[in-house]
């Protein structure tokens, strides 16, 4: 998804849910720096690089396609990005342990891993609600892809085909995709990019939904495609639909999160809240635009009577920056890192217990004690913390 | 939103038969391509023979046909090159055309059986240059592609091209054997409905 639905739409599922303009501003703005929190950026601020929660393209470019450089990428892209629906899935076929293992991986809504994220999120402040929001929402618009670079599981056939609207309700039409980085999509001509067919199983070109473009991301996309590890079944993927059930669960979510529901279950979507609304959202999901922010935007500003300020990527460096070393974790950006480092932590750590290593190998630092990356000793930190005040609280 | 509508046509698109022909078009593309691919050896082995096949070629010839108590004259080996192109560039044809064949045919046209059959005869050109080898004969010094002394070489490159070939015989023939049985459902589901009609 883009800064329409993380940013704006976010926004407007917040304020749906009873937050008030400041909270869902600022839980819109957390959904939306998953997408910015980039190693580059962290490493502009002097944060801990293990928090970063994506990759550019440049420092893709220069990733390692190694067994230690795949399993950072897949740390990153699968707890952010590509949440695995079910860790314990099974192909049809008989196949390798390698493949399985990135099979698994494969992203779907309604998985155990989402009651996890929203689960982990619960009492962690602002900051940890956009972030789980940002991955619940991904899970609908990612779905089918993994986030490990895979030619096996994430590539796709020749013959994909949008639904494109016309006056008899609609045709479906081939797309030729166009490698060619620096161009633009333009859906009113059928012109696409997507990442270039390289047959390098672990290349980068190969990593989440890059050989379906853009598509993804658009919430008026309708096609129709047969996925690497389908074994020749086409998929429809109905965009318009996922992105409506995703921003009913982000509702149902943010309000699990607000403490007005008892528990968070999958499947369950929050159909009544936007009754009133249904039409005007739907018809943003189906208008055909590179970019719904402005539309988002106006409904937000509709919603809450605020205006919504633009996204803006600096806007809390400089709080982060200046803090002292042992005030930044009370900072904006700081509370922002640990619920990142959290999320990473819990996703790569189910994804080993599964016995999957595609992600690398997951410490549990009380058991086993301060073993392993350092930037992840915040957590033990941060937990104590909680536990002291849960005992002061009793 | 309409998602209902697209799971029917979903399910009208995954049907079993509906599979198993992608899968064999995805099959007859791939094997197309590696085809040519091999044409287009045949055509670097005839480049390869006319640079150098008079400088080692000829004395073996001329060596071979002394010793047997023929007649030489150097002129003999400029006929056999000919011969030798011309059956090189029958072999690229044939494979070229084949390989085309197949890619159309997994793109979805229809092609008629000849490109199987020349297929299969080409499987057998394969057989009989293996054999050639197994067999160890002086005569295949020089066999018809004018390799000479590369047995494992020509093996394992003849050996490739066999199973490609065998691999589109058998997804041609798969396919035309679904596309029967689809024409015989067809033909009995509308034989039914006229049934139907008429009872009504």
């Amino acid at each position: 998804m883009q800064i329409d639905f993380h940013y704006y739409a976010t926004y407007c599922a917040a304020i749906i849910a009873g937050y008030s303009h400041e909270d869902s501003r600022d839980i819109a703005y957390s959904a939306q720096f998953v997408d910015c929190c980039s190693r580059s950026f962290l490493s502009g601020i002097d944060a801990p690089a293990h928090a970063a929660t994506t990759q550019l393209q440049l420092e893709l470019m220069e990733a390692r396609t190694d067994i230690i450089g795949l399993q950072d990428i897949t740390r990153i892209w699968a707890s952010f990005h590509f949440l695995p629906g079910d860790l314990y899935a099974d192909p049809d076929r008989k196949c390798s342990r390698v493949y399985k293992s990135k099979y698994r991986l494969i992203c779907q809504p309604n998985g155990q891993l989402l009651v996890d994220t929203v689960e982990l999120a619960k009492g962690k402040g602002v900051q940890a609600i956009g972030l789980a929001m940002h991955v619940l929402a991904d899970t609908w618009a990612h779905r089918n892809f993994a986030g490990t670079p895979s030619l096996v599981i994430n590539n796709m056939g020749k013959d994909l085909s949008e639904l494109v609207p016309c006056d008899e309700g609609g045709s479906w039409k081939p797309i030729k995709f166009n490698h060619n980085p620096g161009d633009v999509d333009d859906p009113s001509i059928g012109k696409y990019t997507s990442s270039i067919y390289v047959g390098s199983e672990n290349s980068i070109m190969n990593l989440g939904h890059g050989r379906a473009g853009h598509l993804p991301d658009y919430s008026w996309a309708r096609y129709r495609y047969m996925p690497a590890w389908g074994d020749y079944r086409e998929i429809i993927k109905d965009n318009p639909t996922d992105y409506m059930n995703a921003f009913y669960q982000l509702i149902y979510a943010l309000k699990y999160l607000k403490g007005d529901i008892s528990s968070f279950e999958t499947g369950h979507y929050d159909y009544d809240a936007i009754a009133e609304y249904k039409d005007e959202i739907e018809g943003m999901f189906l208008k055909r635009q590179i970019d719904s922010s402005s539309d988002w935007k106006s409904f937000g500003e509709k919603l809450s009577g605020h205006e919504i300020e633009d996204f803006d990527t600096n806007e809390y460096q400089k709080e982060y920056i200046s803090a002292d070393e042992a005030d930044k974790d009370d900072t904006f950006l700081g509370k922002f890192i640990l619920a990142a480092l959290r999320q990473k932590s819990m996703v790569t750590n189910r994804i080993f217990n599964s016995g999957n290593l595609v992600a690398g190998i997951s410490v549990d630092f009380r058991s086993k004690g301060l073993k392993g990356i350092k930037a992840f000793f915040k957590l033990v930190t941060d937990s104590e913390k909680d536990t002291e005040k849960e005992a002061r609280d009793d | 939103m309409e998602a209902k509508d697209r799971s029917v046509e979903l399910e009208d698109r995954n049907r079993p038969e509906e599979i198993q022909e992608r899968k064999y078009r995805d099959i007859l593309r791939v094997v197309g391509t590696g085809t040519i691919i091999f044409g287009v050896w045949t055509l670097f082995k005839a480049g390869s023979l006319v640079m150098i096949g008079k400088d080692q070629y000829m004395p073996i010839m001329k060596s071979y046909m002394i010793d047997s108590g023929a007649a030489w004259k150097e002129w003999y080996f400029y006929v056999f090159l000919v011969m030798l192109l011309v059956v090189l560039s029958f072999e690229f044809l044939f494979k070229a055309f084949v390989g085309w064949a197949a890619i159309s045919e997994g793109k979805g046209k229809k092609r008629t059986f000849l490109y199987i059959a020349i297929a299969i005869i080409l499987i057998w050109g394969s057989v009989g240059t293996i054999a050639g080898i197994i067999v160890g004969d002086a005569a295949t010094e020089i066999d018809y592609t004018g390799v000479v002394r590369a047995p494992w070489e020509t093996s394992i490159i003849e050996i490739t091209s066999m199973i490609l070939m065998a691999e589109l015989v058998y997804a041609g023939v798969k396919l035309r054997q679904l596309r029967r049985k689809e024409k015989k459902a067809l033909k009995a589901g509308s034989a039914k409905k006229a049934e139907v009609e008429n009872a009504n």
